[in-house]
């Protein structure tokens, strides 16, 4: 499919920045093709399977369903956002001391949903992080070490403040 | 090669223009997550995208008194987290919040599950049960339709091209009370083989103003009237829940397609019946 080219004015982990291309190029593409940051992975290309889920305006989407023409005006947040502080965030903290990363492809996009949830809520239950994350998919980890992981950043974030 | 124009709208009387100036098939963009599919897989619904999404109005949820107004943006997200909806519109609550994945919540829209019409969609059945209205508009005109009145077939509206759902209304009911419950593959991600959702009053232990509506069982939505009638002004007990039950199987149409099979749809049907009306009202709803 060929898109029309349109310039699309947003704001990339807090920056603002321009960009031209495909109005409908999935926003996975524009991330990883046009700028660069390729931390957001292609999973199924089909908003199941979560991999390369970005925070839009706060909010956790599949980024392979989201047209580039409609982050206009927006927030995305990837996961180089964390990167881009000093020191490891808590949930990377907590998913490396709980060993819930081993391949790390659906990493990211666990960590970003897993930011929004402890945004929501600073201290979710097993059964809620369930929920929030049931949009995020692992082939390798069984989730257990992922939803320690969550939990443990919870409390880590709750010793901080 | 297949070339799409996706077009940007601020308001409505934007869309008007367009349909007057490109002389060419087009289809609404809201967010997105049945067309993207679509395009990926290389079925290309129509060469002119018309981008809805920015239309802040339609993306409100508001008590005007009589009715509940549902703007056609508003996300599934939202209408689970909705204080108006769960109480005045209690199955689509429920149904809304087993869309998809937490991520697609975010992301989709109750016009865009009615303008994609799949008998599967799960706002459906619940809109159904309770009565909705949907308001469109094409060519500076609004119109009103019923719910049953808004499906020709599987994948179908009966809306015109250009022709844009705005807004979805309820009337509130003082007692409602209602659920929806889906059966699939998995706990999420699912797409419903069989779902079903009911409304009711319920006066002490009769059944008042039931509504049965049914998804993936038929070509469409539609409503188990005859169920429906079995059980209003009655006292829900087994005996009553069998006959129903039988009636029931006997008012859905089920196919075998990539999902599941009749057989299996059928089998699960009554099932469905019993579980909501029983965990889902009974349990949830009432002291009994």
């Amino acid at each position: 499919m060929i898109f029309n080219q349109v310039t699309i004015k947003f704001f990339l982990n807090t920056k603002p920045v321009t960009i031209r291309a495909p109005a409908g190029l999935p926003l996975v593409e524009l991330l990883r093709d046009y700028f660069h940051l390729t931390g957001t992975k292609k999973g199924c290309g089909s908003g199941q399977c979560g991999a390369c889920t970005v925070l839009l305006d706060g909010e956790p989407v599949p980024s392979c369903l989201v047209p580039a023409v409609q982050v206009s005006g927006k927030q995305v947040v990837t996961i180089e956002h964390l990167e881009n502080q000093e020191n490891l965030h808590p949930l990377q903290q907590a998913f490396i001391e709980t060993g819930a990363v081993q391949c790390g492809f659906c990493t990211p996009g666990m960590i970003l949903s897993a930011l929004a949830l402890l945004k929501r809520n600073p201290q979710p239950s097993v059964e809620l992080i369930k929920e929030a994350m049931a949009g995020n998919l692992c082939r390798c980890t069984g989730y257990k070490k992922i939803a320690q992981g969550i939990r443990k950043a919870g409390e880590m974030i709750h010793e901080q403040d | 090669m297949n070339r799409i124009n996706i077009q940007r709208v601020e308001n409505l009387a934007d869309i008007d223009t367009f349909i007057d100036e490109v002389k060419q098939p087009l289809v609404f963009l809201a967010g997105g997550t049945d067309l993207m599919v679509y395009c990926r897989r290389g079925d290309n619904p129509a060469p002119t995208w018309i981008d809805i999404s920015f239309l802040k109005p339609l993306t409100e949820i508001t008590d005007t008194g009589d009715t509940i107004s549902i703007g056609a943006l508003a996300t599934p997200r939202q209408l689970h987290e909705s204080a108006l909806i769960q109480k005045y519109v209690p199955a689509l609550a429920k149904a809304a919040g087993l869309i998809g994945s937490p991520l697609i919540r975010n992301r989709a829209t109750i016009g865009g599950n009615l303008g994609n019409a799949s008998p599967a969609g799960d706002t459906i059945p619940p809109l159904f049960v309770h009565r909705a209205k949907v308001n469109t508009h094409y060519k500076s005109q609004s119109k009103t339709l019923e719910i049953n009145n808004l499906f020709a077939g599987p994948g179908q509206t009966v809306l015109r091209p250009g022709e844009l759902i705005t807004s979805i209304d309820v009337e509130k009911e003082p007692h409602i009370i209602g659920s929806f419950l889906k059966l699939g593959q998995r706990k999420s991600l699912q797409i419903a083989k069989v779902s079903i959702a009911v409304a009711l009053i319920l006066d002490h232990d009769i059944v008042k103003d039931i509504r049965i509506a049914l998804g993936a069982v038929g070509p469409t939505v539609f409503r188990a009237y005859r169920t429906e009638a079995l059980l209003q002004g009655k006292i829900l007990h087994a005996k009553l829940l069998k006959k129903a039950q039988k009636e029931i199987l006997k008012e859905c149409n089920p196919i075998d397609d990539i999902r599941s099979t009749a057989d299996y749809r059928r089998e699960m049907v009554p099932i469905l019946l019993e579980r909501i009306l029983q965990d889902e009202i009974l349990h949830r709803f009432t002291n009994f």
